[in-house]
């Protein structure tokens, strides 16, 4: 049986055919973008909920982690207006963990003073490993404007650890 | 977004046109390219001008700095982990969205699940139908209502119905019918005459029509129903309860026997049972309607044998007559040939030996009760 039969076998019964590392990418996309653990656990909830369904008919990894970003973009830009930005609201009661001796305090700054184009492409790019083609794709946008965002949010983020060092 | 322009891809037009000439850096452009030479997305003659450049220029390199303190800082944030309670719950997530969007897709189910579902349902429909559906009460859904029908009264155990005028017309000459207009014409304890000319003692009709008030007659259903119907009304189907003995009898001289015949039956404790006396002359006959002891019921039936052939009956009444008492009509007409014949009553009953007569034995002729069809 091929991956892809087997694919479409899974979505008819409804088994669930996200991976680990695609659960992984969106609860971390939406604990370091909502900064709230209560609102991130919600909004990955529904958005992995969305995306067995959609994966279903996706063969390709790269259009697989194209849907990714747009679930977690698209989720994102609902939530955006219930956000308090450079807030933090976590307890990692739900079960997440950081680096050891890991500051969350540049973070919050660069969460603060990031528009929401810079903290959604540092997130992408870094947090989820996606390239600057999946990313553009998936955020409607040319490549080069993807890398300026990225470019432009890397400086932000290097400028809020000096300031919070 | 503002101030933001699409930047074209620098990598693809270094691999697809090479540079000759070298290109020299200023300090904004240099800038520029720090965030792709941090990352090694330049080509490497970009990469060896912008190597020649940084020591020339300290702004360069502290913003070179501070792009490798974001990179690393940001890499660092992709090493957080969650743990594998978390994983679980969230393979395991549904929503409702989520739940109704798998279930519901009707055509992602498998083909066999689909049509047996479908027949499934198809059955439930065909049982749920056959079984709400009164089956029993559905031809008097599409039976159109008779307009000339009213029910006056709904008496449990007998069904009481009224005709219009031309059903009952209609229904004279109908045996069924003659029986009925005999039990609608004993509501009154007589029974109706017809006639050309009302005899001279025949009491008002106002009066003969009124129902006896003695104790021997009792309100029947059936009279209930001929009083609230008025005229041109007849029972439907009224259930007997009681009976009444119809005797006719052809004798040489009426007057004689008719007087003779109301002594003995006076005798026996016979009293009238209708509005007129015993032995009223109708034309050329006599009329008697009375109750005796029934004690002396078969010393009345021999009594009367003795003025000649009795034709008598024991018919099924709805009214009940109280206990030790029965009821008898009789007719005594001129033997035929003889003036003033009343009716042509040309058939003979058997008699039991006993003296009463079966009830099945036949009925009475037409002109022996009281030409019902007359009604």
């Amino acid at each position: 049986m091929s991956v892809r039969a087997f694919r479409e076998l899974c979505g008819r019964w409804g088994i669930a055919v996200i991976t680990e590392r695609q659960i992984r990418s969106v609860a971390l996309f939406f604990f370091f973008a909502y900064l709230d653990e209560k609102a991130a656990l919600r909004a990955m909830d529904t958005t992995v909920a969305a995306l067995k369904s959609r994966l279903r008919a996706i063969d390709d990894p790269s259009e697989a982690r194209v849907a990714v970003i747009e679930a977690c973009a698209g989720q994102f830009n609902r939530d955006k207006k219930r956000i308090a930005r450079g807030k933090l609201a976590l307890t990692f009661e739900s079960g997440w963990s950081l680096p050891d001796h890991f500051e969350l305090a540049p973070w919050a700054r660069f969460h603060k003073d990031a528009s929401d184009e810079e903290l959604l492409a540092l997130l992408f790019a870094r947090v989820l490993g996606s390239g600057e083609t999946e990313i553009a794709r998936a955020l409607g946008i040319s490549e080069g404007t993807a890398r300026y965002r990225v470019g432009r949010a890397i400086r932000r983020m290097g400028a809020a650890n000096k300031l919070a060092l | 977004m503002s101030g933001e322009m699409d930047v074209p891809d620098d990598r693809e037009a270094s691999t697809s046109k090479p540079l000759r000439l070298k290109r020299k850096l200023t300090p904004f452009l240099c800038q520029e390219l720090l965030y792709e030479y941090a990352v090694g997305a330049l080509d490497p003659q970009r990469t060896a001008d912008i190597d020649e450049y940084l020591p020339s220029d300290r702004a360069s390199q502290d913003a070179l700095e501070t792009i490798r303190r974001g990179l690393d800082y940001s890499e660092r944030l992709a090493a957080s982990e969650i743990s594998p309670e978390l994983m679980a719950r969230l393979t395991g997530s549904e929503n409702v969205g989520s739940i109704t969007r798998r279930y519901a897709d009707w055509y992602e189910w498998p083909k066999t699940v689909r049509w047996s579902f479908a027949a499934l349902a198809l059955s439930l429909l065909i049982s749920g139908v056959a079984a709400v559906v009164p089956w029993g009460k559905l031809p008097s859904f599409f039976k159109k209502a008779d307009s000339n029908t009213v029910v006056l009264v709904d008496i449990p155990g007998t069904t009481v119905a009224t005709q219009d005028s031309e059903t009952a017309k209609g229904a004279d000459a109908a045996a069924d019918d003659e029986a009925q207009a005999a039990a609608e014409m004993e509501t009154s304890g007589d029974e109706h005459i017809t006639g050309d000319e009302p005899a001279a003692d025949l009491p008002p009709p106002a009066v003969a029509s009124r129902p006896t008030a003695g104790p021997a007659v009792e309100p029947s259903p059936a009279l209930a129903a001929t009083e609230a119907g008025g005229a041109g009304s007849a029972p439907k189907e009224v259930r007997p309860k009681g009976f009444v003995y119809r005797a006719f009898m052809n004798v040489a001289n009426v007057g004689e026997v008719t007087s003779d015949v109301v002594q003995q039956l006076e005798s026996f404790g016979g009293e009238k049972a209708g509005e007129v006396p015993l032995g009223w002359r109708r034309g050329a006959g006599s009329y008697f309607h009375f109750t005796v002891p029934e004690s002396n019921e078969n010393k009345t039936l021999e009594m009367l044998r003795t003025y000649g052939p009795v034709r008598i009956s024991k018919d099924p009444h709805p009214r009940l007559m109280p206990a030790g008492q029965v009821r008898f009509i009789l007719w005594i007409e001129p033997q035929a040939g003889s003036e003033g014949t009343v009716g042509g009553a040309d058939r003979e009953l058997p008699v039991d030996s006993d003296g009463a007569a079966s009830g099945a034995a036949g009925e009475l002729p037409a002109g022996s009760d009281g030409a019902a069809g007359g009604q």
